[in-house]
């Protein structure tokens, strides 16, 4: 993996932790927006065989 | 613009045996984790094997001490708490999807629910597929499987948007409107099973005046749900002036697919490559369960390594196929898999006169036969215990009665020698069942035999 493609892991797992923090929120929308959001980053690890937090959805 | 590979996810391709097993493992070992807290199906179907989690050291371990989950299991668990059963590990809240099982087997459906992490990561599973099949952003594609119960149109319909192709939702109108909307639209991409190809191409024909090849755009067909000959695919891409490609998929969530090579690469069969990276599959002799040797056929048992809704964990699909190695396929990718166009359901087979009768068998020799559209089997009860075979055939319109005599001869001859069986082969007096769409299973067999 290249150093721009490292940096950018960097960057879905920020995106990953803040819509994790988002799935509680008290506006529906956003709770809709959160659990697209935390899916796909999950989902986008899983595919890349980084385990580091893609167990992570089940928490929904 | 973007750069046009045969790469779909290079870190899932290229990644070694060692790295793949490891990762299967930490997954296996969270799944079953998961599954025996949240579900008291699985917690005392644990309890019971004396497979709990903690003791899965190894891959080994898991497909040692954790017993095969059976169709019987899961229908008994949805008995006793419908719907779903206590196997269900979401709550109902977090549900998005559900389907049922096909229902080939004839004993009852399983219900299986998924949260929208299923549903992404069963979309992930095709796609990968159909990008090596070569579908790219924009591509017209022609969806012939309906959504309904079943998971195959809704997953299918997912994994098609995942690369970005522009579907045609066409199951619903009749099959000479959808052939006008593949045109109108410019399709270059079909997703049918091949019996319901085969529907389309005559209707092509006869109703329309059209030649498939020629007045239509379609350059890829994608395709599952039946075994095939190489010749009747061969066939098929010739009819249609595309390429072939297969994807094995069932509603406990098994799913294998063809590389760029395809469905037929050379004259010979492709390989439909696991994607180890999202499920585990062992193929097991079904008298030891044993894992067979390549090369060897056995029945395929899987467990989706993410599972959040409903877990099947070790679940045998009473599919039967032929395991390849990765060296056997010349694409590079490192996964093994099954050999493509040869996938077929242990009960399927009949037994006829005490001989071992697989449809796909007579498959292979009829449908290839030129001048043959379509057919029906029937087994039969005659006098004193005897058991009666016959093959109905329907013709295309333009073969004349003379050819046929010739046609039928031949198919019975062929039939006999393939199979040990002599067969009553003959013109259909009747209207033969129409497969109406790309979900329909073609089922071409009929066990009409007394006391069955």
């Amino acid at each position: 993996m290249n150093a721009a493609d490292e940096e950018s892991l960097k960057q879905i797992e920020l995106i990953w932790r803040a819509s994790r923090t988002l799935t509680s929120s008290e506006s529906p929308i956003l709770r809709y927006y959160a659990l697209i959001v935390h899916t796909e980053t999950s989902a986008v690890m899983n595919q890349l065989l980084i385990p580091d937090f893609e167990d992570s959805g089940r928490e929904h | 613009m973007t750069p046009i590979t045969s790469s779909y996810n290079i870190a899932a391709e290229k990644a070694d045996k060692t790295r793949v097993a490891a990762w299967q493992l930490h997954k296996l070992q969270k799944l079953t984790e998961y599954a025996y807290n949240t579900s008291p199906f699985y917690k005392n179907w644990m309890n019971k094997a004396g497979a709990k989690p903690e003791k899965i050291k190894s891959l080994r371990d898991f497909s040692r001490m954790m017993p095969l989950l059976r169709k019987e299991d899961v229908l008994k668990d949805q008995a006793l708490l419908p719907p779903f059963g206590s196997r269900q590990t979401a709550n109902h809240e977090s549900l998005v999807i559900q389907h049922v099982s096909g229902g080939t087997s004839g004993r009852g459906q399983e219900l299986q629910g998924g949260t929208l992490h299923d549903k992404v990561q069963l979309a992930y599973l095709f796609a990968y597929g159909f990008y090596y099949a070569g579908i790219r952003p924009g591509d017209v594609t022609a969806l012939t499987l309906p959504v309904s119960m079943s998971a195959g149109g809704t997953a299918i319909y997912d994994a098609l948007q995942r690369v970005n192709a522009r579907v045609l939702p066409i199951a619903a109108y009749d099959t000479v409107s959808k052939l006008k909307m593949l045109r109108q639209h410019n399709a270059r991409v079909i997703v049918a099973t091949p019996a319901f190809l085969d529907i389309m191409y005559a209707a092509a024909r006869e109703q329309l005046g059209w030649d498939a090849a020629k007045d239509l755009s379609i350059d890829i067909i994608l395709t599952a749900g039946e075994p095939f000959s190489v010749e009747r695919a061969i066939g098929l891409e010739r009819a249609w002036g595309a390429k072939i490609y297969e994807w094995y998929g069932a509603s406990q969530r098994v799913g294998a697919v063809n590389c760029i090579n395809g469905a037929i690469h050379q004259g010979k069969r492709g390989l439909l490559h696991h994607l180890p990276h999202l499920k585990f599959v062992e193929t097991l002799n079904r008298d030891t369960q044993e894992p067979v040797e390549y090369g060897e056929e056995g029945e395929v048992v899987t467990t989706f390594l993410t599972s959040q809704g409903s877990p099947l964990i070790r679940c045998a699909t009473n599919d039967k196929a032929r395991l390849l190695p990765a060296s056997s396929c010349s694409c590079g990718m490192c996964s093994d898999g099954y050999e493509s166009g040869t996938i077929s359901r242990y009960d399927d087979m009949m037994k006829v006169r005490g001989l071992n009768l697989w449809p796909v068998t007579v498959d292979d020799i009829v449908l290839v036969s030129p001048g043959v559209k379509n057919y029906i089997g029937i087994v039969s009860s005659g006098g004193a215990g005897r058991e009666n075979l016959t093959v109905n055939i329907e013709f295309d319109p333009e073969i004349i009665s003379e050819r046929k005599a010739t046609i039928l001869g031949e198919i019975s001859e062929k039939l006999r020698e393939t199979t040990g069986l002599r067969m009553n082969v003959m013109e259909a007096t009747f209207t033969l069942p129409q497969f109406k769409d790309a979900e329909s299973k073609a089922r071409r067999w009929r066990d009409e035999r007394t006391g069955r």
